[in-house]
């Protein structure tokens, strides 16, 4: 099934979107997290947010406010993969300075940046709760973890491919 | 004798955690039944009697929690399940949640029961998608078999509905008031108290937030009675509680242990528990709570892990997090990453903890990269004392725990650290002894 992106889709297909999470206020983190898993940057666009504000009875700036609150949501384009490296106490103890490295080597972009292609994001992250199989890559809603050399490796191949 | 326990967690993983055929099959839905048969004041009481202390972090007696609520004449009330597990070094609240989610809900259900609500909200951090997938299934599960929606159980005018609320990536919305805000769909900001949110909650209405492992608790504390709980651990904390271990250590993972019956030493070294320290190095120091919490030092090895008795050594249980660090980690790099945590997560709101967080991060760094100061250590002391007295919510209140415990054990090292030398010889010195 061919997939369709946040950036193709109309008004009303956002509205469609929004309205399966049943137009509760209380359920506007789900949606933005939603809408923005469909971006191909990893975004939400002010035009989203308006459809956003204007379906759930909010103002544009309530929204705004809420997506640049949450960490896990970006008014600014980003990499269609961002790749978070968690670098928090149990992760940073078992050495996640290194797989920041390593993905820098792979993608051939510094912590912070884009890939020229869109493709990708590196970035950090605080815990992700998976301090079991430290040090971990988050992508999306999947944690990566035990990562050595070989596995960033790999990982980063897979994502190229998908 | 140290050994694992098997309560909270009995069966995990081996059976459907959202099938409620299976979860009755482990004992579940038994505690409810057995509620439905008890006045309010029995559950308050036994409650009580159990010593159960919220399991979050802050370790309220949650029986003294649920009587305030349940004085409050105010209606309607809304129970809240803080599954917001933020906490680094933390994630215990994830296998109760995957793999026990119908025990979560039993325990929620029992709340509204208890202290007449009709409605619960259970705030799922958002780095747990799958599993709040999961937890739906199992709340769909549960209203199909008749333990959640009206009637429960065929009581009448027992209604009930449990929603999943997602978080997006906000440490401090592990803070109650800050998780109510973000419930009602706005920046998770906390707010002043008092009032407390037993009084002016969600919506401005009377609130109970416990956090998950405290209501699976209370599916024990009803299945087996309060004496059996108490009976888990010792006296002042009843009951089982989960561990986190992570970090330098061999066997990192989730354990269960009865308060007050194992040491950090056997958490830490014992083949059951972490195992010890990997490729043949020493301990240097175990971070308790998250880091929010103390830290602690080789020479508190003996303390029993318990809350009165931790407390008594300046340490506590926090959320169940023991994150281990050995001997290559220099402590003054160690609060470095502890404070960048915190300047990162300060909400904003307050000027103490926005300002006071980053100066402290900028004198730290200073230290590690050789551009200490004479001084520099009582500068710091002052520093998060201040952001500790002046804060407005539990992280500003809190972001000091780990750098106090370090300046109270190994002074010796700041100091160090002044003169450009790092003791552990990990820190790069510009013109120092690095490594």
């Amino acid at each position: 099934m061919k997939q369709i992106f946040l950036e193709e889709m109309s008004a009303e297909e956002k509205r469609a979107v929004i309205r399966k999470h049943g137009g509760e206020t209380e359920q506007l983190l789900s949606v933005l997290l939603e809408l923005q898993s469909l971006s191909r940057r990893s975004y939400i666009d002010e035009a989203t947010a308006a459809v956003v504000a204007d379906e759930m009875g909010l103002s544009l700036a309530h929204v705004h406010d809420v997506i640049t609150f949450y960490a896990m949501l970006s008014a600014q384009p980003r990499g269609r993969y961002v790749l978070e490296v968690c670098t928090s106490a149990s992760c940073y103890l078992v050495k996640s300075q290194r797989v920041i490295g390593w993905l820098e080597e792979e993608l051939g972009i510094s912590l912070g940046e884009t890939t020229g292609d869109g493709l990708f994001t590196l970035t950090t992250t605080p815990c992700v709760g998976a301090c079991d199989i430290g040090p971990v890559v988050k992508v999306g809603d999947a944690v990566y973890g035990n990562l050595d050399r070989d596995a960033v490796r790999r990982l980063v191949a897979e994502l190229r491919a998908m | 004798m140290a050994k694992t326990m098997d309560v909270l967690l009995k069966g995990a993983g081996t059976f459907d955690g959202t099938d409620v055929a299976a979860y009755k099959a482990q004992g579940g839905y038994q505690a409810l039944e057995r509620v439905l048969g008890m006045s309010d004041q029995a559950v308050l009481d036994e409650l009580l009697k159990a010593e159960l202390r919220g399991r979050g972090g802050a370790a309220y007696p949650a029986g003294r929690k649920w009587s305030q609520m349940y004085k409050i004449p105010i209606t309607p009330k809304y129970i809240v399940c803080n599954a917001d597990e933020g906490e680094p070094g933390t994630f215990k609240d994830r296998e109760l949640l995957r793999d026990m989610p119908l025990k979560v809900i039993e325990g929620m259900t029992i709340a509204g029961r208890v202290l007449h609500s009709a409605r619960g909200f259970i705030y799922i951090r958002g780095e747990y998608r799958a599993i709040q997938r999961v937890f739906q299934k199992a709340i769909d599960n549960a209203v199909k078999a008749g333990y959640l929606g009206k009637n429960i159980c065929g009581v009448e005018g027992f209604d009930y509905t449990i929603t999943i609320i997602s978080g997006a990536g906000a440490y401090v919305c592990g803070e109650n008031s800050a998780l109510l805000n973000s419930i009602e769909g706005r920046a998770g900001r906390p707010r002043i108290k008092p009032p407390h949110l037993a009084e002016v909650g969600l919506y401005k209405k009377p609130t109970l937030v416990n956090n998950v492992e405290s209501y699976a608790d209370l599916t024990v504390i009803y299945t087996q009675g309060a004496d059996a709980f108490l009976e888990l651990g010792v006296p002042g904390s009843g009951g089982t509680k989960l561990v986190c271990l992570s970090g330098n250590v061999k066997n990192r993972g989730v354990y269960e242990v009865g308060l007050g019956k194992v040491t950090l030493r056997e958490l830490i070294f014992d083949p059951a528990f972490g195992g010890g320290i990997p490729d043949g190095k020493e301990l240097s120091f175990y971070h308790l709570g998250g880091q929010s919490g103390p830290i602690g030092f080789p020479e508190q090895l003996d303390t029993v892990y318990d809350h009165d008795s931790l407390w008594d050594a300046g340490l506590s249980v926090g959320s169940g997090a023991v994150v281990v660090a050995d001997g290559d980690v220099c402590i003054v790099d160690y609060c470095r990453k502890v404070m960048e945590f915190f300047v990162h997560e300060s909400c904003g709101k307050c000027t103490p903890c926005r300002i006071g967080t980053m100066r402290v991060l900028e004198l730290l760094t200073d230290l590690c990269e050789g551009r200490g100061r004479p001084g520099d250590t009582d500068r710091l002391e002052r520093a998060i004392t201040q952001i500790s007295a002046l804060s407005a919510c539990g992280l500003g209140q809190s972001a000091n725990k780990a750098i106090r415990s370090c300046l109270a054990h190994r002074r010796e090292d700041f100091l160090a650290h002044e003169q450009g030398k790092c003791p552990a010889g990990s820190c790069a010195m510009k013109g120092g002894e690095g490594a």
